[in-house]
């Protein structure tokens, strides 16, 4: 909640990097760029995600062992070669897999996603909420449909993640 | 392989991603400060003054408190018992303490609120903000969950049961006296945790329709734009604070801990 505040302050209509970049001769509002569109939400939930893949990858490459490098290398294998056939493949289970968490945490936002765009844009957590809260058009049902709905999305993200999970714990074995 | 050195694109993106995260914060203190000419403290006056900040606040946290306390009721036994007679379901627990963290809270909230349309509740309960506490514990669980089993997992829970037991112990004197000083520190880093995480809870509280602090913070943010910026700042030096408590506390070994059984 305070975040979509912090950027309302950076990049809202007078925010310090708007009114910055207006005074260089760019101005963002003009060129149809908004923070509360879907792209300035993107903007803002990256904020919250990117330390999160940082901590999900981190232990995947400190995973990746000196001696495989040196390996591809005594083989001939050149950095770009190293990367396309031995780290890349052994770090992909759990890219993919932060990738899934990722879209976990932005399919529930909810309150950044309410500060900013005060209901202009849908998302289904937003829809829920006036279903369920006490909205004149309330109609509950619909409501706990909906969650359902999230739920079995959400379940199936999960399988994915617990099996690509599986797969790269299999080079973290005593690393 | 060489390593510890950073070239010059590694400076460039480091560069970068400094900004990403420092900018915004900033660029609220920055408005914050403005007044309609020059700078100044008059939205942190214009907060400090509102007396809705003090009682949201307080509301918050008096929520949070409720929280730790029932939560680190519930889950110190419980992970204490899982580490000492069944740690064949810890895969069970573990699993489902992830369930909070991925289950989005919107849904949370819908299903706790149709539970308690249900049920026999009577209204005073269904009006006060307390009964949003079952569903916060459910949130703490992760996170408690995770800070007590690493504090478990790093004593000799056997040991220390049975030497506690041989001396005449009975189950609450061992869990008060020799269990609890020694998970000390990771039960007040999942209470600084939890605490966290109630202060900055909006989704229930909003849909539930419970004047909260976040609740607070949005209803400034929609209304006045300079305050709301001062508002985020005081609320992110509350996170703050909450984070350096388990920072510090996990530098210092609990001052009652026992080291069992030699090297480890």
């Amino acid at each position: 909640m305070p975040l979509a505040f912090a950027f309302i302050s950076t990049l809202g209509t007078v925010g310090l990097v708007t009114r910055w970049l207006d005074s260089i001769g760019l101005n963002l509002y003009d060129r149809g760029f908004s923070l509360f569109s879907f792209t300035g939400l993107c903007v803002v939930y990256l904020y919250f995600q990117i330390p999160l893949m940082v901590l999900v990858i981190a232990p995947a490459i400190d995973g990746l062992r000196a001696e495989w490098r040196e390996a591809a290398a005594n083989l001939g294998a050149s950095s770009l070669e190293y990367w396309r056939r031995v780290g890349g493949p052994i770090l992909l289970p759990s890219i993919l897999g932060g990738m899934i968490l990722l879209f976990g945490g932005s399919f529930a936002a909810y309150a950044t996603a309410y500060a900013l765009t005060s209901g202009h844009i849908t998302f289904v957590p937003l829809q829920i909420g006036e279903l369920i809260g006490g909205n004149v058009l309330s109609d509950p049902h619909q409501g706990y449909a909906l969650a359902l709905g999230m739920i079995v999305v959400i379940a199936i993200a999960m399988t994915i993640y617990f099996l690509l999970d599986r797969r790269a714990s299999r080079w973290r074995r005593g690393a | 392989m060489t390593r510890g050195r950073l070239g010059l694109s590694g400076w460039f993106w480091l560069g970068v991603a400094t900004l990403y995260f420092l900018v915004p914060l900033a660029a609220t203190a920055e408005f914050s400060l403005k007044e309609v000419d020059g700078y100044g403290f008059s939205s942190y006056r214009f907060i400090l003054d509102d007396p809705q900040f003090r009682e949201t606040l307080w509301q918050s946290f008096q929520l949070s408190l409720l929280t730790v306390g029932i939560s680190l009721a519930i889950f110190v036994p419980a992970v204490y018992w899982v580490n000492l007679r069944y740690p064949g379901i810890r895969r069970v627990v573990e699993f489902l303490s992830v369930l909070p963290f991925v289950v989005p809270p919107i849904v949370l909230i819908v299903g706790l609120l149709y539970i308690y349309k249900a049920s026999w509740l009577p209204e005073w309960v269904l009006g006060n903000p307390r009964y949003l506490v079952p569903g916060y514990v459910v949130l703490s669980f992760p996170f408690m969950y995770r800070s007590l089993d690493a504090a478990f997992r790093s004593i000799d829970v056997h040991t220390l049961t049975e030497a506690a037991q041989s001396l005449g112990a009975g189950w609450t004197t061992t869990l008060r006296r020799v269990i609890l000083p020694n998970i000390r520190a990771g039960a007040l880093s999942g209470a600084f945790l939890t605490l966290a995480l109630v202060m900055g809870e909006f989704t229930m509280a909003n849909i539930a329709l419970f004047n909260t602090f976040p609740v607070y913070i949005n209803y400034v943010g929609q209304t006045q734009s300079n305050p709301a910026a001062a508002l985020t700042i005081i609320s992110f030096g509350i996170t703050w604070l909450a984070m350096v408590g388990i920072l510090l506390l996990g530098r210092r070994p609990g001052r009652g801990a026992i080291q069992v059984g030699g090297a480890r």
